[in-house]
């Protein structure tokens, strides 16, 4: 009840891809320069407790700790998706993030299996700034002929502005590609709304060049 | 560079942190004067009753035969009417032609709940003219019935009222004594609500007010 049942499923599949890559990392003191392409193409999921959105966008790796990303964000998924879990869809966003990456270290991990032995772990900490153009079901009432109140629910768009912090991990697998997830919470600002606290949950895959 | 990030991250944390709770607590009377569009379910303050038909009630004590019917309706309005200065067209809002809820019985008297209206339209299931056997292949016997947990209240078309019409057949108790006094209490869910959960739909709860307690004497024929 308090969390939807599909953010929920992803929760679980996050917690234990979380779990499995802790208990995969081994420290290693052999080292690749994984840090020279300071570009980066991703394309990942966005998933929070009003959204559930396809995120691409490009990062640039200012300094060796600091990095600022430009995303946008759609929805892929049909309206009754979210509409009959009482969801907001996400018709189009845009993300800017700033990165702070905390010293990497070299580990094995579970992709040991598909790539080199010599991953860098990058964990970082986020602050996002988010503009989104949302829709959603919404309730009101109006009096009808007789005087009486009538209940009704009908399809909104709204404009968002979110303002988010979270942390994550990113995993630079070679010199060309990585894995990325991270986590975290937000609020809309400017609105009027009570209830407009979200965490988030984002992974996704880029190409670096 | 630094700072400003960090400075903004606790911006960002900062204005993270305060939330409510309002949807949380379920039952909680829905208070129209505020914002209500992020709402689907609606709770009301105002109660529909469940009463006692054709009572064999003497100072708070029924007198029964073992298999007697305890008659029992709810009549809930479509024009519900809410904190006497409101009223909601719930049959309008809701586009449900009935409303449900659940009942609870004590546990020291075993009975069956029968649907009264498939009795009116057709009486001859319990009117002694047929066998048990008839009564069983009977068409209408699936409808006689009802689940304690799922009780429906049907939209009347011409008094636009949900009506519901029940009856507690009431069987002899395991232990039984005669001129003993057994405890009936019976009670219903808290809500009687429509049954849609379409995104398009909202959800109506009305109280219900209703625990009538009774003690039940058996009287040999």
């Amino acid at each position: 009840m308090f969390v939807k049942k599909t953010v929920m499923k992803y929760l679980i599949y996050f917690y234990l891809l979380t779990c499995g890559m802790v208990m995969g990392q081994n420290s290693s003191s052999i080292e690749k320069p994984h840090l020279e392409n300071r570009n980066e193409i991703f394309i990942g999921s966005n998933i929070s407790r009003y959204n559930s959105m396809t995120e691409i966008g490009y990062e640039f790796q200012s300094s060796d700790h600091f990095s600022l990303i430009a995303s946008a964000t759609i929805s892929l998924f049909p309206d009754d998706f979210y509409y009959n879990d009482d969801l907001e869809k996400n018709k189009f966003g845009l993300n800017l993030k700033g990165r702070y990456y905390f010293k990497y270290f070299i580990t094995h991990s579970l992709f040991y299996l598909f790539f080199d032995n010599n991953i860098k772990v990058r964990h970082f900490t986020e602050g996002v700034l988010g503009y989104g153009y949302n829709s959603r079901m919404i309730s009101y009432r109006y009096l009808d002929n007789n005087n009486d109140y009538v209940l009704d629910r009908k399809k909104t768009n709204e404009n968002n502005v979110m303002l988010s912090a979270g942390v994550g991990t990113k995993y630079l697998l070679d010199k060309k590609f990585s894995f990325d997830y991270s986590f975290g919470i937000g609020n809309h600002v400017f609105s009027k709304k009570p209830d407009t606290v979200f965490g988030y949950f984002k992974m996704g895959v880029g190409y670096r060049f | 560079m630094k700072k400003i990030f960090i400075f903004s991250v606790l911006i960002a944390v900062f204005f993270s942190c305060d939330y409510y709770y309002d949807d949380y607590y379920y039952d909680e009377t829905t208070d129209f004067s505020k914002d209500i569009s992020n709402k689907q379910s609606f709770y009301f303050s105002t109660p529909v009753a469940l009463s006692i038909l054709e009572s064999k009630v003497v100072n708070d004590t029924a007198y029964y035969k073992v298999g007697d019917t305890l008659k029992l309706s709810l009549n809930l309005n479509s024009i519900y009417q809410e904190n006497a200065t409101d009223s909601y067209n719930i049959f309008k809002s809701t586009k449900a032609t009935s409303f449900y809820y659940s009942l609870h019985r004590s546990d020291e008297i075993d009975s069956d709940i029968i649907n009264l209206k498939v009795i009116e339209k057709y009486p001859e299931l319990t009117s002694g003219e047929l066998t048990e056997e008839e009564i069983q292949t009977s068409p209408y016997y699936k409808n006689l019935y009802i689940n304690h947990d799922n009780i429906k209240a049907v939209l009347n078309t011409e008094t636009n009222i949900y009506e519901s019409k029940i009856g507690l057949v009431l069987k002899k108790p395991t232990g039984f004594y005669d001129n003993y006094r057994y405890p009936l209490y019976i009670s219903t869910s808290s809500y009687v609500s429509n049954d849609n959960y379409e995104a398009n739909s909202v959800i109506i709860n009305i109280p219900i007010f209703s625990s009538i307690s009774k003690s039940v004497v058996y009287i040999n024929e």
